[in-house]
């Protein structure tokens, strides 16, 4: 492992460079790659192939080692040798990680998970988006009362408490963080799981409001994880590398999250794949995560379609194969259906391309209770599938997933998906759910 | 050699579209003509394509840099009033939000519509940008918040600029993963953009263009 020290002085005398120069030189060197490697991105085989995974690797690793990161801060590359990769590489592929969260009753086990694998990932499904102060804990709740829900891989971002909003860097920030992290703690003992695992911390951003928020009776090393992340394209500064030796300090699991986009500086899912790849070799470089997540967008901020999928599918197989990290991903739709027929059939896609890539950890997983409890009914179905029928399965429902998108006019508000007192999904979302199930099984989803 | 084949050959971000510039330049062809129909318009092509899917951001920067490569050629020969453009813009990422692709693109997408546009970087604190925006004499100051936290940071700009007695001076427009119409209402904000080319076509909206 490289120590985190070492990127004191990588940060502070690497090369001059422009954000713009840095970008170029990135876009330049991953369309060589792809055609180096004949990566493409294939629609008709979105679960990708070994060669494929293998070649995506190689290629991550060139594109870190010809790139580096880029310190914003500092505006110079870090720079690594390709030697220094692939031993990051290999001292995770010969020593896979095993990482526990949770405390008691609530302890989970992450750990390196392969494609074909029978034990299904873990379901980890928490509470994303921007959450309004009048139904955070009803929403939270939803997810923490699936029995099968076995973290909470993220509670969202809180918008506001009493009226006031968290401000970057100031003491709103603090005020709502540590607001949000005791009403969690109260919603847990509530439904009788206190020690459950709370996965990233997210209302906070800033590395002075991370800190507050990790203490006694708040977050520790058994319940938090706090983001280290790269921002795209392989891009950190140093709040990134402070929280990462705070993690080290403290004994923090880091979020290790990967995200490339496509249409950007990446112009397909083949691209994406590959900066995927080159940012999480970076990021265990510094971080030194026992587990990583990976993304994939458009520009646009389209996802869970099959060209993100298959970045996703290329960078989790790469990794499967070649560094055996423990995997985590999303499985949950886009904003503009949440808690719809369409995200339920966008969270099961991508459920089953995560799973029958390798991922290990579903960390976001639908947007409300009842539809983390149908993507951890669909991992369980898809587990062990074999490649070829899991790659039918996930056209067959993406052709889906299309048409529900397009006849979808608007997100369910969580209020209208949910009773807010009791905390039961209303009829409409159940009814939703009956029918999204049938159809997958239909569809050829192997439910228990 | 002529304006049209300039524009073809910065849309197709081909580095001999500069040497074109200056050949036509020594055979007297109209400097303003070869501004308008022959870079302008090559930008203007990029950004088509781009649209189309056919070109990326990597492209986009390409064709600025060729494109600023051209007009440094041009400008010494065009009268005092040739070279205006659409209006000036600073934008950059506020304090607390480090990324930079977003508020990239926009302001690549600004430059190739022919906007004067100034990246003042990301994390940037409200007064570096009001500073800049005075120091350039800009139209409008473009802010790009991608986390719920620094979206706050886009409302002390706003505040900032109110406070200041600068709000007829400056229109201020937001952008980003957590921004909303709404929230910029909310901010007293200008406009607010959900992509590039909306970006584009909101600043000239406030420039009193017509679409």
């Amino acid at each position: 492992m490289i120590p985190i020290m070492e990127f004191q002085e990588r940060s502070l005398k690497g090369p001059v460079m422009k954000g713009t120069q840095f970008d170029l030189a990135f876009a330049k060197k991953v369309r060589e790659l792809v055609g180096t490697y004949e990566i493409k991105y294939n629609p008709d085989e979105l679960i990708v192939d070994d060669k494929t995974a293998d070649a995506v690797f190689q290629a991550g690793v060139e594109l870190l080692a010809d790139v580096g990161l880029y310190h914003l801060d500092t505006q110079r590359v870090i720079r690594f040798s390709e030697e220094e990769i692939r031993e990051v590489a290999r001292e995770y592929r010969e020593n896979p990680p095993r990482q526990v969260f949770g405390q008691g009753e609530q302890e989970i086990t992450v750990e390196y998970r392969a494609c074909d694998d029978k034990r299904p990932p873990i379901l980890a499904g928490g509470a994303p988006g921007s959450i309004a102060e009048e139904w955070f804990a009803p929403y939270v709740q939803s997810f923490m009362q699936e029995e099968t829900n076995k973290a909470m891989g993220i509670a969202g971002g809180i918008t506001a408490v009493g009226g006031v909003e968290p401000k970057a860097g100031t003491l709103s920030e603090v005020h709502c963080g540590l607001w949000e992290c005791r009403t969690l703690l109260e919603v847990l003992e509530r439904v009788g799981r206190p020690g459950l695992h709370l996965g990233l911390l997210c209302t906070v951003s800033t590395v002075g409001g991370t800190m507050a928020c990790v203490g006694p009776g708040l977050r520790g090393p058994h319940n938090t994880q706090i983001g280290i992340h790269i921002v795209p394209e392989q891009k950190l500064d140093w709040t990134r590398l402070l929280l990462a030796q705070f993690c080290e300090a403290r004994g923090i699991t880091p979020w290790t999250s990967c995200m490339s986009m496509v249409g950007a500086l990446c112009r397909d899912g083949a691209e994406a794949a590959i900066g995927l790849v080159a940012n999480l070799l970076g990021q265990l470089s510094y971080g030194h995560g026992t587990m990583s997540s990976l993304f994939s967008t458009h520009l646009d901020g389209r996802w869970a379609d099959a060209e993100t999928q298959w970045a996703f599918s290329g960078a989790a197989r790469a990794s499967e194969r070649n560094i055996r990290v423990p995997i985590a991903g999303v499985c949950g739709g886009m904003e503009q259906v949440w808690r719809t027929e369409a995200a339920m059939y966008q969270a099961a896609a991508m459920a089953v391309s995560n799973t029958a890539s390798g991922f290990c950890y579903a960390w976001i997983a639908g947007h409300s209770g009842l539809e983390t409890r149908l993507v951890g009914e669909t991992l369980k179905a898809v587990s062990g599938m074999e490649r070829g029928k899991a790659n039918d399965l996930l056209k067959a429902i993406l052709e889906v997933t299309e048409e529900k998108v397009k006849e979808t006019t608007g997100p369910r508000e969580f209020p209208d998906a949910y009773d807010l007192k009791t905390v039961e999904p209303k009829p409409a979302l159940v009814a939703d759910y009956d029918r999204v199930k049938e159809s997958l099984a239909k569809l050829g989803l192997p439910f228990a | 050699m002529n304006a049209g084949e300039i524009a073809m050959r910065v849309a197709a971000l081909d580095d001999g579209a500069a040497d074109e510039v200056t050949k036509a330049l020594e055979a007297g062809l109209d400097p303003v003509e070869l501004l308008r129909a022959g870079v302008i318009r090559g930008l203007e092509q990029i950004g088509e394509k781009f649209e189309a899917g056919e070109y990326f951001l990597p492209e986009l920067m390409m064709g600025g840099e060729l494109a600023e490569k051209c007009i440094a050629l041009i400008d010494p020969h065009l009268p005092e009033d040739a070279g205006s453009s659409e209006g000036v813009v600073v934008i950059g990422a506020v304090n607390g939000d480090i990324h930079d692709i977003g508020y990239g693109l926009v302001a690549k997408q600004l430059q190739l519509a022919g906007f004067e546009v100034h990246k003042v970087g990301v994390n940037v604190p409200a007064m570096t940008f009001i500073d800049k925006a005075q120091e350039v004499n800009a139209d409008i100051i473009g802010l790009s918040a991608f986390l719920t936290t620094t979206i706050p940071n886009c409302t002390e700009v706003v505040e900032y600029i109110r406070d200041m007695g600068l709000k007829d001076t400056f229109k201020v427009i937001i952008g980003g993963a957590e921004t909303s119409q709404e929230k910029a209402d909310q901010m007293g904000a200008a406009g607010w953009a959900p992509n590039a080319v909306e970006a584009v076509t909101l600043c000239r909206h406030l420039m009193g263009h017509r679409e």
